[in-house]
This record gives structure tokens, C-alpha cells and sequence, in this order.
């Protein structure tokens, strides 16, 4: 156990190391974007800067936070040992590695084309390198967290696999499955294109790849709140989860789901016909329907804890609610963030809609509020939970704590409302600066001011986030150890194998995923278009 | 009116501010629009998709305006100056 605690202590830190650099540089890009910041920084620190937050936050937390996460519910929830330890050590490394490696070219300025990437721009080879190594040693967590559940089930005949593993284990296949778009897009288009082999690429493939991991990349950052949600809240909050099969088939929907809707975000692009793009509209909707499940079960068990601890009437058991506790606190914000966040998706998702949004400000603010608020605030949440478990350390106050959660709430609504009225305005995406000068533009500047605000309160809660888990290796106070994971009002006893396992579940992604993105690629080889000339960055 | 967008380089994308105008403009494909202006007036016309380190720089303004104002010369064009 002891060597899984170093284990999970390892990701965790370089996950949150890269989260505080990217916070930094975030609310410097908001700086220099602003009226106050006009003449600070040029166009290429600035999409360094902005390369280096993508990457760090949407590449370096996740990765490195799931992967941390996983192997702790692989030890606690089953119970037993980890398998492959020396494998997971070798992926740690493996990614760390890729990490300094694509740090290392996007600090020479030799990899500004953003996280996204922008083929036919092609940054230096090795940047793309290290984000595969990053992708292979992830591949091997999900290799890792199979034969975990395998292990237990072999151990376990008949029983059914605690949530918080199934839910993991979820994760672990459809990330299988999202990694192969991004990977093809890299191994086969930008990759040879950077080293030079190729001279010519297939952008609106290159783009369909891409959109195959691009949406379901960012449920693949969501399930670990979601694990959180169904089962470790019920328990901080003193009362049980309602349904143990919501949750099971939460997390299955979200693997069937995220992958074939992929193309919602090439709404506005002309290589896809509208055919195509209707057929993942009508399977986008379908996505909402775990995160409508997750809300209705986990206010459930919310209120069994409320009712449970004197709360009376409609709505007396919110307010009997232990707020005080980080988790369950961390739980009410996210859900607030997630609800608007989630109104926001709903348009972006219309096809109409999204013409007025698209690459506006409008969808920068959607994703920080879905992503940076309800996910991010989750992931502080768990950290805030486990972190005494694998130091043997307990907090001296849980009042920091509950301050750094509200100050990233509040930063967050004060930085994401003005974008979202920016972005209907018309504010376009991904630029280093703004020419205030012009009428329409000057309109934008106090709107632009505020949210740089909600910036800098983010930035003081990062910086204080890092400072309230340094606090707790130096306390003195010793942890008890409570139970973690949350029992079901009514514990499963045998659940049917479809609830217990993946494979019915793969046959059907593989049959959506044939009839969302079958012909979208195929067509590409049927008739394939005039292929643009590669633009070297460097 | 329909408007059709294309490129020769990298990767753009356009919208005109206030309108429903807004597309991806790839290599390789042409991108159409069908819009309707209802205003006469100044609208923006940004490039809102990375393409480089000048991106920034990258807008334009589009003048709205009453068809019989609309005068191009011989070769079809309007300078701002004649507006």
C-alpha cells in the first residue's frame, strides 16, 4: 500500500505542479487581451502562452489526475493489491518524459499551434512525440485498471463490481476508444508532415480525427467527478446513494454516447455535409442524459443526508445539509456551475444556434465553466479527500479549504458570464489582442476588465489550493480513517452482466460509431479533396 | 445573398458580428453561406480561428449598405473612400 500511496502522490503532484503553471499563465493572456494590458507581451509569447495552458490543463491535470485517481480506487475500492505496479511506474515516467519533451518545444517557440493543433500548421515533431508518449502510458493505466477488475471479479464470482471501479473502469475503455481518432490524425497526417516526409495534408480529415476524441476527451476528464458524485458524496454528506444503477448506467451511457457526437464541434465546417452532421446532433442529445440522471440521483441521496439530519419541508434538507464539508460543499458549486454550464451546451449543440457562437467567446466560456468549474472544482474536492489518506495527515482547519472553493466559484462566474456576453457580441477566439480603438471593440473593454477579475480571484484560489495541501504535510494532527465510498440505499447483490462489464457495450459503440463517422472518413478515400501544402511553424 | 469562402494556405474561419454569417474556411473546400443583412452599417469581420502568429491582425470591416448607395467602379470594386 505504501508504494501505491507514492504512486498516486507522484501523479497528483505533477498533475497540480502543471495546473498552477497553467493558472498563471492564464490570467496573464487575460491581462494582455484586456484595455490594460494593450501594449504588454507580442502575438507569439501570447500563443506560447496560450499552447502552454491548453497543454498544461487539458493534457498534463487530466491525464495525470485520472490516472492518480484510478490507481487509488483500484487499491481502496476493490480492496486489494495493484496489479503491475512496476508497469505503472514505467508509464509515470514514461509520461512525465513526453511532457518535458513537448514543454521543451513549446518553450523555444517551437510548437505554437495551440493544444487543438492546426494542421496544415505542424509544430515541431517532438511536441507531437511527447503527447503520444503522454497517450501510451495512459493507454497503459487502462490496460492496468482491466486486469484490476478482471483480478477482482475472478476473486469475486458473481458479485458486482463496487461503483467507484466500474465507473473507472468505464473511463478506462471509452478513452480506448477516444485515443484512436487523435492518434491516427498524429501517426499517420501530423507527424510525418512535421519530420518532413510528407509535404501535403488531408486537412478535413485530419480535422474528422480529430473530432473523434475532441468530445469525448472531455467526458473522459468529467468521470472522475461523477465517481465522486455517486460515491463519495452520499457519504460526506451523512447519507446514502440513492440508486447504485443510476450510476451504473450513467457511466455506461456516457461510454456509449460521448463517442459518435464528436462532430458538433465541425458545425461550421464545409468538408461534412448536413446529413452527416444531423445524425450526431440527434446522438449529442442523447449525452445529456446521464449528466439529467447524475443530477436527480445525487440531489436524491442529497436529500435521504438532509432528511436523515433533521431537515424538514420542501426544502429544509438543503439547508441541514453539512456545508462546512469540502466535498459536499464542492458538490452544491459544481452543480450550480454545471447547470449553467449545461444550458450553454444545449445551444452550441443546435445547429442554428451555434452559427451565432461559434468560435466566440461564448464557447471559451462554456468549456471553462463545464470544464475549469464543475470538473476542476471536483478534482480539488477529491484531493482535498484522499490527500489525508495517502499522508496519514489530517487538516488543522477545514476553513482554508472551504474559502479556496468559493473563491474558484466566484473567480469562475465573474470570468465566464462577460465571455458569454462577449462571445454574443460577436468577440472572436484566439486572438493576442484587441484594437480598443475601434467603436464596436471599445464597447467590449469594461466587459473585458471584469472578467479579468474573475481571473485573478481563479489565480489567488490556485495559489491557495497548492498552499492547503503544502499546510497539510506539515500538520501535526493524525488521520482518522473514515469509510470513503458511500453505500447504496439498497446495496446491489447481483446485478446482470450487462451492468457488470463492457462487452455488450463495445459491440455498440462500434456499430454507432460505424454509423456516425463511417461515411464521414470514407468519403475521404472515395473522393479524396485537394490536399493543402504543409506550413512548417519553425 | 450567398457568400463562398475559400483558402490557400492554412486554416481560417469568419463571422460577421450581429449576423448568423459564420463558417470554418478549410483548405481544399469552399465554404457557403446564405444570409440576409437587415441593417445598413459597419460590421466586423474577424478571422476567429487560429492560423498563425498573425491571427490577430487578421479582420476586416464590412460595410452594410442600401443597394442603390452600392456604386463599384469599372472593375467591380468599392474603395472605402467612395462610400
Amino acid at each position: 500500500m505504501r508504494n501505491a500511496e507514492r504512486l498516486c502522490l507522484a501523479h497528483f503532484s505533477v498533475a497540480f505542479a502543471a495546473f498552477l503553471v497553467a493558472a498563471l499563465l492564464g490570467a496573464w493572456q487575460m491581462w494582455v487581451r484586456s484595455p490594460l494590458g494593450a501594449n504588454i507581451g507580442t502575438p507569439s509569447q501570447y500563443f506560447l502562452s496560450v499552447t502552454a495552458h491548453g497543454v498544461a490543463m487539458a493534457y498534463v491535470l487530466t491525464t495525470f489526475f485520472i490516472m492518480g485517481f484510478g490507481y487509488f480506487v483500484a487499491v481502496t475500492a476493490l480492496a486489494r493489491p495493484l496489479p503491475g505496479k512496476v508497469w505503472a511506474w514505467a508509464a509515470f515516467w514514461m509520461a512525465l518524459a513526453g511532457v518535458l519533451m513537448s514543454v521543451a518545444t513549446i518553450l523555444t517557440g517551437q510548437a505554437s499551434v495551440l493544444f487543438t493543433f492546426y494542421p496544415p500548421l505542424t509544430a515541431s515533431p517532438w511536441f507531437y512525440i511527447g503527447l503520444v508518449l503522454v497517450v501510451i502510458a495512459s493507454w497503459v493505466w487502462c490496460v492496468l485498471m482491466l486486469i484490476a477488475m478482471r483480478a477482482w471479479k475472478r476473486e469475486n464470482p458473481g458479485r458486482p463490481v463496487p461503483l467507484a471501479m466500474f465507473g473507472t473502469v468505464a473511463n478506462a475503455v471509452m478513452w480506448l476508444w477516444t485515443t484512436v481518432g487523435v492518434a491516427v490524425e498524429l501517426l499517420f497526417q501530423v507527424i510525418p508532415a512535421a519530420f518532413g516526409l510528407i509535404q501535403t495534408i488531408d486537412v478535413g480529415l485530419a480535422r474528422t480525427l480529430f473530432s473523434w476524441t475532441l468530445h469525448a476527451i472531455v467526458y473522459f476528464w468529467l468521470i472522475p467527478a461523477y465517481i465522486a458524485f455517486y460515491t463519495m458524496v452520499p457519504r460526506a454528506a451523512g447519507g446514502r446513494l440513492y440508486s447504485d444503477t443510476m450510476g451504473r448506467l450513467t457511466f455506461i451511457l456516457f461510454l456509449v454516447y460521448s463517442l459518435p457526437v464528436g462532430m458538433h464541434h465541425l458545425l461550421m465546417d464545409p468538408e461534412h455535409g448536413t446529413g452527416t452532421k444531423f445524425i450526431q446532433v440527434l446522438l449529442t442529445a442523447f449525452v445529456s442524459v446521464p449528466t439529467l440522471l447524475t443530477i436527480f440521483t445525487i440531489t436524491a441521496s442529497l436529500e435521504i443526508a438532509g432528511r436523515l439530519r433533521g431537515g424538514r419541508g420542501l426544502f429544509g434538507w438543503i439547508a441541514a445539509l453539512p456545508w462546512d464539508r469540502p466535498m459536499v460543499l464542492a458538490t452544491g458549486l459544481a452543480f450550480v456551475m454545471l447547470g449553467f454550464g449545461g444550458f450553454g451546451g444545449l445551444i452550441n449543440m443546435g445547429y442554428g444556434m451555434n452559427a451565432m457562437v461559434h468560435n466566440t467567446s461564448w464557447v471559451t466560456a462554456h468549456f471553462h465553466l463545464i470544464f475549469g468549474g464543475s470538473v476542476v472544482i471536483m478534482y480539488f474536492a477529491i484531493a482535498y479527500e484522499i490527500w489525508p489518506r495517502l499522508t496519514g495527515r489530517e487538516y488543522s482547519s477545514l476553513g482554508p479549504l472551504r474559502v479556496q472553493l468559493w473563491l474558484w466559484f466566484i473567480g469562475m462566474m465573474i470570468m465566464t458570464v462577460p465571455w458569454h456576453w462577449l462571445g454574443l457580441q460577436g468577440q472572436w477566439r484566439r486572438v493576442a489582442n484587441f484594437n480598443y480603438a475601434d467603436p464596436i471593440i471599445a464597447g467590449w473593454g469594461p466587459w473585458v476588465i471584469l472578467s479579468l477579475g474573475g481571473g485573478l480571484v481563479l489565480l489567488a484560489s490556485a495559489l491557495l489550493f497548492v498552499g492547503n495541501l503544502f499546510a497539510l504535510h506539515r500538520s501535526a494532527s493524525i488521520a482518522v480513517v473514515r469509510p470513503l465510498y458511500a453505500l447504496a440505499v439498497h446495496p446491489p447483490q447481483r446485478v446482470p452482466a450487462a451492468l457488470n462489464g463492457f462487452g455488450l457495450w463495445n459491440v455498440l459503440v462500434l456499430v454507432l460509431m460505424l454509423v456516425a463517422y463511417g461515411w464521414p472518413i470514407a468519403q475521404f478515400a472515395i473522393e479524396p479533396s485537394p490536399a493543402a501544402i504543409v506550413h512548417r511553424i519553425q | 445573398m450567398t457568400l463562398r469562402f475559400a483558402t490557400p494556405d492554412v486554416i481560417h474561419g469568419l463571422l460577421i458580428t450581429g449576423t448568423n454569417v459564420n463558417t470554418m474556411v478549410i483548405p481544399g473546400f469552399v465554404a457557403q453561406v446564405h444570409t440576409q443583412f437587415t441593417r445598413s452599417g459597419d460590421l466586423l469581420m474577424p478571422c476567429h480561428e487560429y492560423c498563425g502568429l498573425g491571427h490577430s491582425e487578421m479582420w476586416a470591416t464590412v460595410q452594410v449598405m442600401p443597394e442603390g448607395a452600392f456604386r463599384p467602379d469599372r472593375d467591380g470594386r468599392v474603395s472605402c473612400a467612395q462610400r
